[in-house]
């Protein structure tokens, strides 16, 4: 037993658990809709079972002189034109619809799916052999192909079931074969034939329960489409045997009295539509439940918060020193569920970016700092929104500016890079078309001084061959070489302020020297101020003059990036730095933080560090922790935390 | 580009060699026997042989095969066991109806459907949004043919504002050509623009989410511009597929619409030839069919040539 | 003087992208160019290099992951490229590996005690009890309690997670762990917990590891000997006390000056210098 923190990986107790299919069907319950959808299949197969004790008259029985009626107490949906009982008629055809339906999908799945996940998984030339077979069928209609099936097999109800089930496996097949080669890159595959586990073993238990999902959402959605194929094809006269009673005939029956009857046509039209519908909303119900609940959540339309309240002092001018100071910013999300107060992800974060220094903005996954840097440029996405506090740029208060005059400060005053440089670019346009957007928009380039501007920029970041791959798609850069492109861009027209979020995260350790050393250049030659976010102490050590540490959605400390990383004044910082591995010393045990970043829904009402803070006491729980003197601690002045190097 | 449009011409031609022999070889598997059914059952057995071999019938499939797709690439797709006629006269008769009908509910699905998942996508959740959804949820679950009887008896049989049925050829004027295709056309593009405008509205939503709209929206590019340029564009990659599937549903359900609109189209001839085990009329329509889909997957996977330089053969 | 060799890699060649040539015909990528070094028993040995250098292949292809297009693979003495596609359970016993994304490599569908349960059942033919009681002594021993064991992947933390990977890992009690960049999709503050974890575990049951990673100071704490990869081939390997104080080869100098510290004080200095061997290491043949 090694002691390397028990207590580091969740005590408490264990609460009980739903399995997952108990928790998709509770999701789907929670939607009226699916519920709905649900009951009505109920309903469909309660009405088939017991079709002959619900229908009030034989459905071939025909009574001449009760023909073409309309609905009387009698004859609830009225009579036919040779006088059989429409409803009747309608409770055998729900039998004949749910029959054939189900036939057809069972047949489909149990020959399509098996045949997919094997020839997905195992590959080569079965594989192959498979999808030469697919592909035939991407240039013959599936109704044409049920027409020659037909044509070999006949018609009947168990023909035309299978005609449309061979044509289901099919498209199953090549689903299941999707899912499977999907699954077949997670590592938990490699991690199961290491540890020696069977092919069998490795498909049934490990990938069949991760496709059974979307297969199930298929074939739920596929057992409404197997209702309209089997009525076209009993319109169209190839369907059923002309004793079953169904839909799709009745309705052929019915175009021929369209002109005299048009009644006739109603009530098997709308059992098509009611079946057809009640299978996809369950089918699209259960798609939702599967899926990430956050999906599930209508998303509001995009739309500024309200206004936080103005600023006491009214606008004024920032120090001449000063580019950017943030006061008092909050960004709140509404809550997942109605009714719960909003989540505020940012709580009272206030800096000051100063001219020409390069700012670092440290903090983990989840402290917010990407945020911060979104809502500078009025970015935060929807539905959060800015809800306090104020973004002094210039005269300006960015939070109160409308969105066009935002727009005119994007790019041009303030402009942002991204920490995946590629995903950054749209990869259907090329890198010189995107390049000279901001040039075209803001400085209003022609086309040519545009291209011209951009090979200079690019070859001023270090692209090699700039005037060649100036043409090129971001697909044919790598991730160091696009991550100068968008730095090209991002000084194209010359802005104050650069935002460079986790700019190298994405990159090798070498190309990210390359990258920080690069923007060093430009920070100087270009007179910017940089606000450069990362997770990365190291990074800020070797590029920043001051730093801003960010914890839980606030600033814990601010400070000159000597004094910040010699003496730390919070513990977070302190212990963050001790935590980091060094490269210089190998450490018989690395101090570690215990306990994890907690999410915004559980951070504490004191201090919220307290719960992995090595110094905390009771007081620090009591109440919210002003930001005193470059840090939000309430042991600041006590607490000696100087790291020895 | 030029190489892409080489190899996508290539695998088409293989699509197409492939497609016609599945459908040639499926048939093979039905116990109808032509021969018998020409000349009656119980006719005399030698009468059967002589005439099996003349039609060459006594052949190996593969033999057979070859020679009835070399006729069909000389212009030669047989003669009808019904009919007796040559079938690629009775296929061109047939023809026109169902590229108009192609061309009409085409051209609605396409137009309607873009417009429809552009409106609902750009702002997710807005009322607009929660219109097309609902509408296109019904319009899934409602039967082509049956909303074709309907809009009959609304347009045709009640208002009298279009003919009830039958097909007017362009020759004979375009007006009465257009008024005949006016309600087969919109009762084919109820699916076609219901799956396309669902999928289009997915897709905007997923790019005005990714992270190069992010970035671009931070380079003050504004609104109006990101949609045209950036927008546009890349929802049209994944759309265009989907596009092309339901054109080639489009054909498929074309056969129920010529049926409820009495229009002499491919469909109907399918059917008949069906019920009358009518094979060599069968597999020529069905080729022709086949070759129509495998053009329309020709144009799209040029099209996504042409939109997406990463489908681009290096 | 190191120990008895545990691991023999002689002239390793690992290819990807053959035997497609019938459709487009992509040419082979060859991954891994001719590598050869040891791993005895009980020691940290890592593969450094940056992203495309060929170090994951190379745990891949001692996993029987990627196929072996030349050279040998000996644990024990046994060659491991011989067994084909079929590896024998004994070896698999003998080497485990953890990957780099808890996230992927634990299946969301299944219990912790499914997915550990399964391998101590496949390995040990254990009763379902027996079982249990075994998957609750690894989770204690990688520091979780016993009731993690009916919970699903994704209601754990990332490090949690990694916790999972390794106790199954250990369930088949092997000799040599494969962590191919154990902590690379984790915070900082989860890290070092990971790495102590790897550490006690090391000591305890005498563990040798292959350690991957794109990390320095990651490795500096785990390694005894370090092997440097760039583009496909080994390109220094040294323990590691002398490679991290004297690298040299110009790249493994590059690639160590190249890791920020995180103290300001000599940045100045170490830029230059980083800049001059930048310019070394592109001038250098072996490059």
């Amino acid at each position: 037993m090694s002691g390397a923190g028990t207590a580091a990986a969740g005590n408490g107790p264990a609460p009980a658990r739903a399995t997952p299919g108990r928790q998709v069907l509770r999701h789907m319950l929670a939607h009226r809709a699916t519920t709905l959808a649900l009951a009505g299949i109920v309903l469909m197969i309660l009405v088939a079972l017991l079709a002959p004790l619900l229908a009030p008259y034989d459905p071939n029985y025909a009574n001449v002189r009760h023909r073409h009626q309309g609905p009387s107490l009698l004859h609830l949906l009225g009579t036919d034109n040779i006088g059989r009982d429409t409803l009747s008629r309608i409770i055998y055809g729900t039998r004949t619809a749910v029959w054939t339906s189900f036939e057809s999908v069972a047949l489909a799945l149990v020959i399509g799916v098996p045949v997919g996940l094997l020839v997905g998984f195992r590959g080569g030339w079965w594989d192959r052999l498979a999808m030469r077979v697919t592909d035939i069928f991407q240039s013959i209609p599936s109704l044409i192909f049920a027409f020659a099936l037909i044509a070999v097999l006949g018609r009947g109800t168990n023909q035309t079931a299978l005609a449309v089930a061979i044509v289901f496996a099919v498209i199953l097949m090549r689903i299941a074969r999707a899912l499977a080669l999907r699954e077949r890159e997670f590592l938990y595959v490699d991690a199961a034939r290491v540890a020696g586990m069977s092919t069998a073993t490795i498909l049934f238990r490990e990938i069949l329960p991760n496709t059974v999902g979307p297969i199930v959402v298929e074939a739920a959605i596929m057992l409404g489409s197997a209702i309209m194929i089997i009525t076209m094809l009993s319109f169209l006269g190839l369907g059923l045997d002309a004793t079953v009673v169904d839909w799709g005939s009745m309705l052929d029956e019915a175009r021929n009295y369209q002109a005299t009857h048009p009644y006739l046509a109603l009530p098997p039209g709308l059992a098509i539509i009611f079946a057809v519908l009640m299978f996809n909303f369950a089918g699209d119900g259960l798609r939702d439940a599967l899926a990430d609940k956050r999906s599930t959540r209508a998303a509001a339309p995009r739309r500024r918060g309200p206004r936080p309240p103005a600023a006491a002092a009214g606008p004024g001018d920032l120090p001449a020193a000063e580019v950017i100071a943030v006061r008092g910013l909050a960004v709140a999300f509404p809550a997942a569920e109605p009714g719960r107060p909003p989540l505020e992800i940012l709580s009272d974060v206030g800096f000051t970016l100063r001219r020409g220094e390069t700012l670092g903005l440290v903090g983990e996954s989840g402290s917010g700092k990407s945020m911060t840097a979104l809502s500078l440029l009025g970015l935060v996405p929807a539905p959060g929104a800015i809800t306090g506090g104020e973004i002094r740029f210039g005269g300006r208060d960015l939070v109160a500016l409308p969105e066009a005059e935002l727009a005119a400060v994007r790019g041009r005053e303030i402009a942002m890079i991204f920490q995946d440089p590629i995903a950054g670019f749209s990869p259907v346009h090329t890198i010189g078309d995107q390049l000279c957007e901001p040039l075209r928009i803001h400085k209003g380039l022609g086309e040519a001084e545009a291209r011209a501007r951009v090979v200079d920029l690019l070859d001023l970041v270090g692209v090699a061959g700039a005037r060649e791959r100036i043409d090129d798609y971001p697909h044919q850069f790598s991730g160091g070489m696009a991550q100068r492109a968008s730095i090209a861009m991002a000084l194209s027209c010359g802005p104050r302020v650069l935002l460079a979020d986790e700019p190298t995260t994405a990159l090798d350790v070498t190309i990210q020297a390359q990258v920080l050393d690069l923007l060093g250049d430009l920070q100087k030659r270009f007179d910017m101020s940089v606000l450069l976010i990362t997770h990365d102490l190291g990074v800020v050590a070797e590029t920043c003059d001051r730093v801003v540490v960010m914890y839980a959605g606030q600033i814990v400390e601010e400070g000159a990036v000597g004094d910040v990383l010699a003496r730390p004044r919070h513990p977070y910082t302190h212990a963050l730095l001790m935590a980091m591995p060094r490269d210089d010393v190998r450490m018989a045990r690395l101090p570690t933080v215990p306990g994890a970043v907690p999410a915004p829904w559980a951070w504490p009402r004191g201090c919220r560090f307290m719960p992995r803070c090595a110094f905390a006491r009771p007081e620090c729980g009591a109440g919210p922790v002003p930001f005193v003197a470059g840090t939000r601690c309430l042991r600041a002045a006590e607490l000696d935390l100087a790291v020895a190097r | 580009m030029r190489r892409l449009i080489l190899l996508r011409l290539g695998m088409s031609l293989l699509s197409l060699v492939l497609a016609a022999a599945f459908v040639f070889f499926v048939i093979q598997l039905s116990p109808v026997d032509p021969v018998v059914l020409a000349l009656g059952e119980g006719a005399d057995p030698r009468r059967l042989e002589a005439m099996r071999h003349e039609l060459g019938l006594d052949r190996p499939y593969v033999l057979q095969f070859l020679s009835w797709f070399a006729g069909i690439l000389r212009g030669d797709f047989g003669t009808s066991f019904f009919t007796h006629r040559a079938v690629l006269a009775m296929l061109g008769e047939r023809l026109p109806v169902t590229v108009s009908l192609l061309v009409g509910g085409g051209t609605l699905a396409i137009a309607a459907g873009l417009a429809a998942g552009f409106a609902a996508g750009l702002r997710p959740g807005g009322w607009t949004d929660r219109v097309v959804t609902s509408t296109v949820s019904l319009a899934l679950a409602v039967p082509g043919f049956w909303f074709a009887l309907m809009l009959g008896l609304l347009f045709a049989v009640q208002l009298r504002l279009l003919p009830v049925a039958g097909y007017v050829a362009l020759a004979d004027g375009p007006l009465l050509w257009l008024r005949s295709l006016v309600l087969p056309s919109l009762a084919l593009a109820l699916h076609g623009t219901a799956v396309i405008g669902r999928h289009t509205r997915g897709v905007v939503v997923d790019v005005l989410g990714s992270p190069f709209i992010e970035a671009i929206r931070a380079r003050g590019t504004p609104p109006g511009r990101i949609l045209r340029r950036y927008v546009l564009k890349n929802a049209m990659v994944p759309v265009l597929p989907v596009i092309g599937v339901q054109l080639a549903i489009i054909i498929a359900t074309s056969s129920v619409m010529e049926k409820v609109f009495v229009l002499p189209g491919l469909g109907t001839l399918m059917v008949a030839s069906v019920i009358s085990s009518d094979f060599p009329t069968l597999q020529g329509a069905i080729v022709v069919v086949a070759a129509m889909v495998i053009l329309i997957n020709l144009a799209v996977d040029l099209g996504l040539g042409l939109l997406d330089p990463r489908v681009r053969p290096q | 003087m190191r120990g008895e060799p545990l691991l023999e890699v002689r002239d390793l060649v690992v290819a990807y992208g053959r035997g497609r040539a019938l459709f487009g015909g992509g040419a082979g990528i060859v991954a891994v160019k001719g590598v050869s070094f040891d791993i005895t028993v009980g020691e940290g040995f890592a593969l450094v290099g940056e992203s495309g250098s060929g170090k994951s292949t190379i745990g891949r292809a001692i996993l029987g992951l990627a196929p072996v297009a030349g050279g040998s693979i000996r644990f024990d003495g046994q060659d491991i490229a011989a067994f084909g596609r079929r590896i024998p359970l004994s070896f698999r016993r003998n080497v485990q590996v953890v990957f780099q994304d808890p996230r992927s490599s634990l299946n969301p569908r299944r219990t912790i005690r499914d997915a550990i349960g399964q391998v101590v059942e496949r390995h040990f033919a254990t009763s379902a009890p027996a079982t249990e009681a075994r998957v609750g002594d690894l989770l204690a021993k990688v520091g979780l309690a016993a009731y993690f064991m009916h919970r699903y992947p994704g209601e754990l933390s990332g490090g949690q997670r990694q916790r999972v990977a390794i106790a199954r890992a250990l369930a088949t009690e092997p000799r040599l762990l494969i962590c191919d960049e154990p902590v690379s999709a984790l915070d900082v503050s989860t890290q070092s917990q990971i790495l102590n974890l790897l550490a006690d575990l090391q000591r305890d049951l005498g563990l040798a590891y292959l350690f991957i990673s794109h990390d320095l100071a990651v490795v500096r704490q785990v390694a005894d000997v370090v092997a440097v990869m760039r583009h496909g081939k080994l390109v220094e390997m040294g323990a590691s006390e002398d490679l991290y104080r004297n690298p040299t080869h110009p790249y493994t100098r590059m690639l160590v000056s190249s890791v920020p510290k995180p103290d300001p004080r000599g940045r100045e200095e170490r830029r230059a210098m980083r800049v001059a061997l930048r310019h070394a290491a592109n001038a250098s043949p072996a490059a």
